[in-house]
């Protein structure tokens, strides 16, 4: 990992990161409550009330490793904090996506869903950490470098 | 021979005085029953869907259903139960008023007020089992009912009798029912909207039950099948169809195309997870 690679990874995953503790910090409060709808955002936890709590404490979790793994990123134990910050964020959005596929395919009152009831049940709203999923796909980057620089 | 030919025909006198008896008094008996809220030989009700009204009786919850409702109506005339028009638009408007003033909460029984300006048999018993306030109802709690007619005449008797004989006559104006939260005051008036009578049902059901002998058969058949017909309306159609002031539930519109975007970001990604881990294994 060369010295530009290590800055943007300390800039980027500090940025994941605050993103990640404030998604936490707003589903934790959503779950005192009744939750809320934004936009494609969704932290109602309509479909998992009592899961709710857990994810919010799943992403406060995840945001903490990514902040505090930006302080020399390069070294071993310090990335594999990043890493562990978003294998947490890909097992909840894991099975929100799970979730989706398995309600997708039977209908309400058939075996199976119409193509249209299929397709729009991948519709948002969104939980956060689906929306986190793509851009903690970064560390996978920098988990190969680390691979590459072993060899 | 002959005095045992006489014998057998008077053997059969008493059988055939037997079977004109027995006919005229089904034919009575049809006559009297249909004075009444029951629709003797009516046809079975449709398939429904109607949820219990869930109350509090005294720290109990008690899930009152219609078919409770009508099993109470019927110990009250002494008939064989029977889902009746005006027994099962009490229940829907007990209903629809208990969820908007109590929402989602369950109501106590003894918060719950109704004034009803419908007399009617049905009508009496399913607001009277619901308040717990008719007898033979094992209850711990008492709310209020009373019927005030349109004109504010407040009915203190509610018999059969008298109940029948102001039912006569009913119009559409009679179907509001008022259900209030006694504690705080708060009612809502359920009115029956128009249409769900056929027009001409009240003068027709006034002419074929209280005035049968000038009702044709005709008539009465008419009557049978809109009676029949508003009771499948009541069991079967939604609030915002039978009463006013409720809004028809916007249908969501499926969000195909954000779902379908988001299924292929799904599949490529899944794609290229398979292709770079194959790649991988391939090296």
């Amino acid at each position: 990992m060369n010295e530009l690679e290590e800055k943007f990874g300390q800039i980027y995953f500090a940025v994941l990161g605050a993103v990640g503790l404030a998604f936490g910090a707003a589903e934790l409060i959503a779950s005192a409550g009744e939750g809320f709808t934004w936009g494609i955002l969704d932290s109602s936890g309509a479909a998992d009330p009592t899961f709710l709590p857990w994810r919010a404490i799943i992403l406060l979790s995840a945001g903490f490793f990514y902040l505090s793994s930006v302080k020399d990123f390069a070294e071993i134990h310090q990335l594999a904090k990043a890493v562990l910050g978003s294998i947490m964020i890909w097992i909840v959005a894991g099975m929100a996506i799970w979730s989706r596929i398995a309600s997708s395919i039977p209908g309400e009152e058939t075996w199976f869903n119409s193509l249209e009831g299929f397709l729009a049940s991948y519709a948002p709203p969104y939980c956060p950490e689906m929306f986190l999923l793509p851009f903690s796909l970064v560390i996978v980057y920098y988990i190969l470098k680390e691979k590459e620089a072993e060899r | 021979m002959k005095n045992e030919k006489s014998k057998v025909q008077s053997g059969k006198l008493p059988l055939k005085a037997v079977a004109i008896a027995a006919l005229v008094l089904l034919a009575l008996s049809t006559a009297v029953v249909s004075v009444d809220a029951h629709m003797p030989g009516a046809r079975a009700p449709p398939e429904f869907e109607l949820k219990p009204i869930v109350i509090n009786d005294g720290g109990t919850e008690v899930e009152i259903t219609i078919d409770d409702v009508a099993n109470y109506h019927a110990s009250q005339v002494n008939k064989e139960p029977q889902i009746c028009v005006c027994l099962v638009c009490a229940f829907r408007a007990t209903k629809l008023g208990i969820s908007e003033i109590w929402g989602e909460e369950i109501p106590s029984r003894d918060d719950i007020r109704i004034i009803s300006r419908l007399p009617t048999l049905g009508s009496r018993d399913c607001f009277r089992y619901v308040t717990g306030t008719g007898p033979e109802i094992e209850t711990r709690t008492k709310g209020e009912y009373k019927i005030v007619l349109s004109d504010g005449t407040e009915v203190t008797n509610m018999t059969n009798k008298n109940q029948k004989k102001l039912s006569k006559g009913n119009s559409l104006d009679n179907f509001r029912f008022e259900i209030c939260r006694k504690s705080t005051g708060e009612c809502f008036e359920v009115v029956l909207k128009e249409g769900v009578f056929p027009d001409g049902f009240f003068e027709l059901r006034k002419k074929v039950k209280f005035d049968p002998k000038n009702a044709t058969s005709e008539e009465g058949a008419l009557f049978k099948s809109e009676w029949e017909d508003t009771r499948d309306k009541f069991l079967t159609l939604p609030d915002w169809k039978l009463f006013e002031g409720i809004e028809e539930p916007e249908e969501e519109e499926l969000d195909v195309v954000g779902g379908a975007i988001f299924f292929s970001i799904l599949v490529i990604g899944l794609g290229l997870l398979l292709g770079l881990s194959l790649r991988g294994k391939a090296r």
